[in-house]
């Protein structure tokens, strides 16, 4: 069973089309999905209309079984600006998403602490975003979208302009998210690195229709911490750089058409290096 | 903080010392003493009728001012649930603005006749449109992000509106109440000299008519304190409920 299925997607901004004729399929064990490509292909496009943002000028979309028609609280985003309500507090915008569901106060609380310590936020709880600094307003951003513990996350280069720690911090905790709560995400980065530690396969965008699907490890996520302390992510950005590079003359890879179990589809194995 | 009240008490004291240099200098009629006008304040409040007038003025122009604030509100969340609203109103809105509201008192004495009604009904014209304008900016100045990002959460259009618009147009509603209280002020006296039972208006009036340039100037002293007390209370109120904002009521 796919979790992502995409059938003949074609938008745009503004009238000028960017993606066109995109089809593709990701499987039920590809956790977490990280779409790349050169500025202008079209990663925050698919990501907006992924997420009932932009209507698409044709085709669909499914995401966990459900049709992509409008915004939905089953696929929370996490904006590169995080976006957080500035006259919330910080527990406010946590508990935004619970509010909506129309979950009690006392339940929404105690979910927001949580995240809260896991976030190493609990000491600012009540105070504004204005009084935030640019890495807490992104964990908070983060938290705001995690408390759902939605089928799938989507999330726009959310760790973009984050000091080292705190972008291991909010990619480890995310990490930890999706394998505890058995979630998929969406995750739109420009860091090889960052989708080679992070993502199952790697959504090579590539403009129009031209895509490659490429898968990146078989090492389960929460082992892959241990790649940050030897050589390992080194060798796997090198090798996942060459497979773009390389990948679309090599033909095992999909233009219009594409899925992770396709026979012949390649693999990037850092763990074999 | 200090420069704050302590700059403008200092411009006040300097502005009431040149005035006693000035009116001993000159010995006008027209320039009364500033101790002169005080003592006239201090007898018309205790034994004269400025305090009720005073009190008669602020409860136009509280009226006035909820008036006012109940048709901007109704107006914001027709325009919060249907944007294209907010541009239909706006021609006939663009079109009345520029009118003083002391052109309406005619109208309003014939409809309401000479009495408190007439002159709230002019604090209300008065006290409306710099409301609008502001709340109006507001509306088009909710971030098109903050939308995208409650509907992703979830939000549905109730949630929206209490949760994103309106949180939004806050500040500006607040600040264009403080506007309009100011206008409410311009617009009651203009009013109540136009006709008016009490108020501030009316005394203003009648110590023209009498000659009373005393009293005059106590009225018109009584005037500017009670705009200025109500100004200063809207800011509080501006400030404690931006503070999110972080200190930029």
């Amino acid at each position: 069973m796919d979790w992502l299925a995409i059938d003949r997607l074609s938008a745009g901004h503004d009238g000028r089309i960017v993606i066109r004729d995109l089809s593709l399929s990701v499987p039920r064990e590809c956790r977490i999905l990280a779409v790349m490509g050169a500025s202008g292909v079209g990663k925050s496009t698919l990501l907006s209309v992924m997420a009932g943002h932009l209507r698409p000028s044709q085709g669909s979309i499914r995401i966990c079984g459900e049709r992509v028609e409008e915004p939905s609280g089953s696929r929370p985003m996490v904006f590169q600006d995080h976006n957080l309500f500035p006259w919330k507090t910080v527990s406010g915008n946590i508990q935004f998403g619970l509010k909506c569901l129309g979950v009690p106060a006392w339940i929404r609380a105690e979910r927001a602490r949580e995240l809260l310590d896991r976030m190493r936020l609990a000491g600012v709880a009540q105070c504004y975003p204005s009084q935030l600094s640019g890495g807490m307003r992104q964990r908070v951003g983060l938290a705001r979208a995690m408390i759902l513990r939605a089928p799938c996350l989507l999330l726009d280069e959310p760790f973009n302009a984050l000091d080292t720690d705190v972008r291991e911090l909010l990619q480890d905790e995310l990490v930890r998210h999706v394998v505890e709560t058995g979630t998929h995400a969406v995750l739109v980065t420009h860091d090889l690195a960052e989708a080679v530690y992070m993502a199952d396969a790697v959504l090579v965008l590539r403009g129009g229709a031209d895509f490659d699907l490429l898968p990146v490890s078989e090492t389960p996520l929460p082992q892959r911490a241990a790649w940050r302390a030897g050589t390992m992510m080194a060798d796997a950005v090198l090798r996942l750089r060459r497979a773009i590079a390389g990948a679309p003359g090599d033909g095992d890879t999909g233009h219009a058409e594409g899925s992770l179990r396709r026979p012949g589809a390649r693999r990037v194995e850092p763990e074999s290096v | 903080m200090h420069h704050e009240v302590l700059l403008p008490i200092a411009g006040c004291l300097l502005a009431a010392a040149l005035w006693g240099v000035c009116a001993s200098v000159f010995d006008m009629v027209l320039l009364p003493p500033p101790s002169a006008v005080a003592m006239a304040m201090v007898e018309q409040a205790f034994h004269g009728g400025l305090g009720e007038d005073a009190w008669a003025s602020s409860g136009r122009v509280l009226a006035g001012v909820c008036f006012a604030f109940s048709l901007t509100s109704v107006l914001v969340l027709a325009a919060a649930l249907w944007p294209p609203f907010e541009r239909i109103v706006s021609g006939p809105i663009e079109l009345t603005r520029p009118v003083p509201p002391i052109a309406w008192t005619p109208l309003a004495i014939m409809a309401l006749g000479v009495g408190p009604g007439a002159a709230v009904a002019i604090v209300t014209v008065g006290a409306f449109f710099p409301l609008w304008l502001s709340v109006a900016r507001g509306l088009r100045e909710v971030r098109k992000v903050h939308i995208l990002a409650a509907r992703s959460l979830g939000a549905g259009h109730a949630r929206l509106l209490a949760d994103v618009i309106l949180p939004s147009i806050l500040p500006y509603a607040l600040h264009g109440l403080r506007l309009s209280t100011g206008f409410g002020w311009f617009s009651v006296v203009a009013a109540e000299m136009m006709g008016a039972p009490s108020g501030l208006g009316r005394g203003i009036q009648m110590s023209s008519l009498n000659l009373d340039v005393t009293n005059l100037y106590a009225y018109i002293l009584t005037t500017g304190i009670a705009g200025f007390a109500c100004d200063r209370a809207l800011f509080a109120v501006e400030r404690s409920v931006s503070h999110w904002r972080g200190g930029k009521a």
